[in-house]
């Protein structure tokens, strides 16, 4: 889905299973191919001979503080991302996971979120929606590939916002940000070093703060960010940034134009996954302090008045603004 | 070909040569040789014994043939024997006791080969007194030491804990001249899919009581049990010394480990998830084990006692993770009668959090800390880390755990003791737990809670099970096949939270098993 997932920390390959190994789990066991004689399973069904209640799990950070209520039964949606703060109405300060968060926020499904990482990811990649249920203790686990389909289904009422996401204007726009800001933001935040010390850095690695790792990681970032524009881009060697930059504001421009003087993009009548997807950029951009190159991006977009205005529409109605999250 | 009478000649000729011919022969002159050397010793022994009270000193102690080993390494080998000499009364019998012990310690730090010849002389200008016999002799003792090869490599397969490796190890022996080493190794496993380390260790002051390892690793260890994979590098400091006369070795380490729980399974738990991503452990530990065990693979008598502490994040220490972590482990092995022998042992431990630097209050465990128990070489008739918490498929580990078990070996019929094979009938159990709140109490007290976890811990009956096996005990490793029932465990298979036990067969390999 989202092109944005292949960065921080580090670019691993899907989760495979390790068989289990034949010394320690291969025996026998009653579902395995093998059957055993009928006295063996006679005798297996006397055992265990007690059966005590099980224990409860280990406790999470939440219900390790005393100062945070804890919450009720009934199910629990929390958001696995990039932020600081398991308040959900807190913006992440991941694209991906913004859109994501915003578009739940939108579709009025109430969510908490989780500070996490990609490694915790079943796609490899944040966000993702674990959908629990404290009074069976069943959880489900969302990727974001699969994401748009669970919050059709699960929202308590049915989209307002009609836009056909098959057409093809639709998808034009959607490419240009997903390509040419999302390349500005990757060459910004990632690829200049000013954002990328002072700012990139820090708040990704806030989980592990201590030398060398963040340095590490760090770099890691880095050269992510480098191959995903390159993959992007399709020229073997990276574009600079001031090419990258000039795209990216070409593509506000046609983003404001699309926009003109409608409250949602398209024409809709409510917010929808293009909105989401586009205030995840604009928020980011408008509200972190973004130094270095990337100043060149902020100040074009300030200039798109009904792009700022869509942001700050989505903000107020929908997160606890303004984001003051970088001090 | 020569055909006739001659036949003979041929024959006795081709005996000659015939490998059968030439071994007998070897064998001969062979015990010619020691029977003249047997002779030699004991007429040598007979004649020391006839003067082992005569008043000796030693004139001077060479060490020959170690010209890569530092001067000043050696001299402290042999510095007790010659101020044992000086202090005086010092008789030939003492003067070889002294120089055994010398050589004892050469053996030890196996840079030199085995069987390290020594001869004792007097000095080419001494004269002896016959109007004075009880003046001290003057001794030059000439010790005759050969350098193993500096550099070696080696590979193979090694068998640990329920996993098998493959290895490839390169040394370099005798590194700085006092027997430092310097071990650098790949390997692949199967639970730990791949581990590289640099490690040196060297003696304190020649002492082979006494040593440092300081140690650079990164392993990929395969946690399925707990549906990741667990990526650590790090630095691992170690200070290790024995007091032989207690038969104690201790050992402070302080480690600096940065984790990486990955690779999560799709079915992995919220709870996998919540701690999957970076760590960072920056630890103190101190061991202390007392093992008088026979034979720690197969013990048939002696006792094992072990105490580990380590703490974790505390002020200066930093690192992401805090926590006090304490296990014991005692073992008792008593031969009854007729090569049968009763082996028991019993465990446990608590990892109590603690307020990282700069935090405000404790952070609970995570599942790369807390403890997981239940296996073929650890609670038997349990899956790996079988008991305790569970999330789905996933141990979720625990804050505080008891373990115990007892069993008795059999030798086989026939075949005796010596054989390492044995017959064993068992019974284990276990009981681990999550930090839990009290009931009835709101606010989370540390210490509140981890008193009332271990009250449950100690009052509340342990998940339990049984078997029967047959036990190999190799010197590399014991080998465990058993038939194993479980007799009392936490939730019915399949449901949420359940222990994993085991019916039926179980196979174990290990170096330790509990």
């Amino acid at each position: 889905m989202s092109p944005q997932h292949t960065i921080y920390p580090i670019l691993f390959s899907k989760p495979h299973h390790i068989p289990p190994l034949g010394t320690t789990t291969a025996m026998t066991s009653p579902q395995s191919a093998f059957r055993a004689p009928a006295f063996i399973r006679r005798l297996f069904s006397h055992f265990p001979l007690i059966i005590h209640p099980v224990d409860p799990p280990p406790m999470t950070t939440d219900e390790f503080q005393p100062t945070t209520s804890r919450d009720s039964q009934g199910s629990i949606n929390t958001l696995y991302s990039f932020t600081d703060s398991t308040d959900g109405s807190i913006a992440s300060f991941n694209p991906a996971c913004l859109k994501w968060q915003t578009y739940l926020k939108i579709r009025n499904i109430p969510i908490k979120t989780q500070p996490s990482n990609n490694h915790a990811s079943p796609s490899g990649s944040l966000p993702f929606l674990v959908i629990s249920s404290r009074s069976d203790r069943i959880c489900q686990t969302i990727p974001s590939t699969k994401m748009a389909r669970w919050i059709e289904d699960h929202a308590t009422e049915g989209s307002v916002n009609t836009v056909d996401t098959d057409a093809g204007d639709y998808r034009a726009f959607l490419s240009l940000v997903e390509g040419a800001v999302r390349d500005a933001w990757l060459y910004a935040l990632y690829i200049d070093p000013s954002n990328l010390s002072s700012l990139t850095v820090p708040k990704y690695t806030s989980p592990i703060p201590l030398w060398p790792i963040p340095t590490i990681l760090g770099s890691q970032m880095r050269q992510a960010a480098i191959d995903a524009i390159r993959k992007s881009s399709s020229s073997p060697s990276l574009p600079s940034g001031t090419e990258i930059y000039t795209k990216a504001l070409e593509a506000f421009k046609a983003l404001s134009t699309l926009l003109g003087h409608d409250t949602w993009f398209f024409g809709a009548s409510e917010a929808g996954i293009f909105d989401a997807e586009v205030f995840a950029y604009t928020h980011l951009l408008l509200n972190l302090e973004i130094e270095g190159s990337g100043g060149v991006v902020v100040e074009g977009l300030r200039e798109f008045d009904n792009l700022a205005g869509h942001e700050e529409r989505i903000t107020r109605r929908w997160f606890k603004s303004p984001l003051a999250t970088f001090h | 070909m020569a055909a006739g009478g001659s036949g003979d000649v041929f024959d006795i000729l081709k005996d000659a040569s015939s490998p059968d011919t030439i071994a007998a022969q070897r064998a001969a002159q062979k015990a010619r040789d020691d029977e003249i050397s047997r002779k030699a010793q004991r007429r040598a022994a007979e004649t020391i014994q006839g003067h082992s009270s005569q008043p000796v000193y030693f004139d001077s102690i060479t060490i020959l043939g170690a010209p890569r080993t530092r001067r000043s390494f050696l001299e402290r080998l042999v510095k007790p024997a010659l101020d044992r000499s000086d202090q005086g009364d010092f008789t030939l019998k003492d003067a070889l006791r002294e120089l055994s012990k010398a050589i004892g310690g050469l053996h030890h730090f196996e840079i030199f080969k085995p069987d390290i010849p020594f001869y004792i002389d007097t000095p080419s200008d001494y004269t002896y007194d016959p109007k004075n016999p009880n003046n001290p002799i003057p001794l030059s003792a000439i010790i005759n030491v050969k350098e193993k090869s500096r550099f070696f490599l080696k590979s193979g397969t090694d068998l640990g804990n329920t996993e098998g490796s493959a290895y490839l190890q390169g040394s370099l022996r005798n590194v700085f001249g006092g027997a430092e080493f310097l071990h650098v190794s790949a390997s692949k496993g199967t639970r730990t899919r791949s581990a590289y380390d640099a490690t040196f260790t060297t003696p304190i002051n020649s002492s082979p009581l006494a040593s440092i390892e300081l140690k650079g690793l990164s392993t990929a260890r395969d946690n399925s049990h707990s549906s990741h994979t667990e990526l650590s590098r790090g630095f691992i400091g170690t200070a290790r010394w024995a007091t032989p006369a207690y038969n104690l070795k201790q050992s402070i380490s302080y480690e600096g480990l940065w984790r990486t729980l990955t690779e999560l399974h799709d079915d992995a738990s919220p709870s996998v998830r919540r701690d999957a991503g970076e760590s960072l452990k920056s630890a103190i530990t101190h061991l202390l084990t007392r093992d008088t065990r026979d034979n720690p693979i197969l013990p048939s008598s002696g006792t094992l006692l072990r105490l580990r502490n380590s703490i974790a994040g505390l002020g200066p220490l930093k690192g992401t993770v805090a926590h006090w972590k304490s296990e014991a482990e005692t073992a008792l092995a008593y031969p009854l009668f007729k090569g049968i022998t009763v082996n028991s042992s019993f465990r446990g431990g608590v990892l109590y959090p603690l307020t990282l630097s700069g935090d405000s209050a404790p952070k609970p465990s995570t599942i790369a800390d807390r403890f997981h128990i239940g296996g073929a070489n650890d609670v038997r008739g349990f899956q790996t880390g079988g008991l305790g918490p569970h999330s789905g498929k996933d141990s979720l580990g625990g804050d505080a755990y008891v373990a115990g078990s007892l069993g008795v070996l059999f030798p086989f019929p026939r075949v005796g003791t010596d054989s390492g094979l044995r017959f064993q009938a068992f019974i284990n159990g276990g009981r681990l737990l999550a930090l839990e709140r009290p009931p009835g109490v709101q606010d989370m007290n540390i210490a509140q809670g981890m008193k009332y976890t271990v009250s449950r811990l100690l009052t509340e009956a342990p998940s339990l099970a049984a078997g029967v096996g047959i036990v190999y005990g190799h010197p590399v490793a014991r080998f465990e096949l058993n038939f194993c029932l479980p007799i009392g465990v936490r939730g019915t298979y399949g449901e949420e939270g359940a222990e994993r036990a085991r019916k039926g067969i179980q196979f174990g390999v290990g170096v330790e098993f509990a």
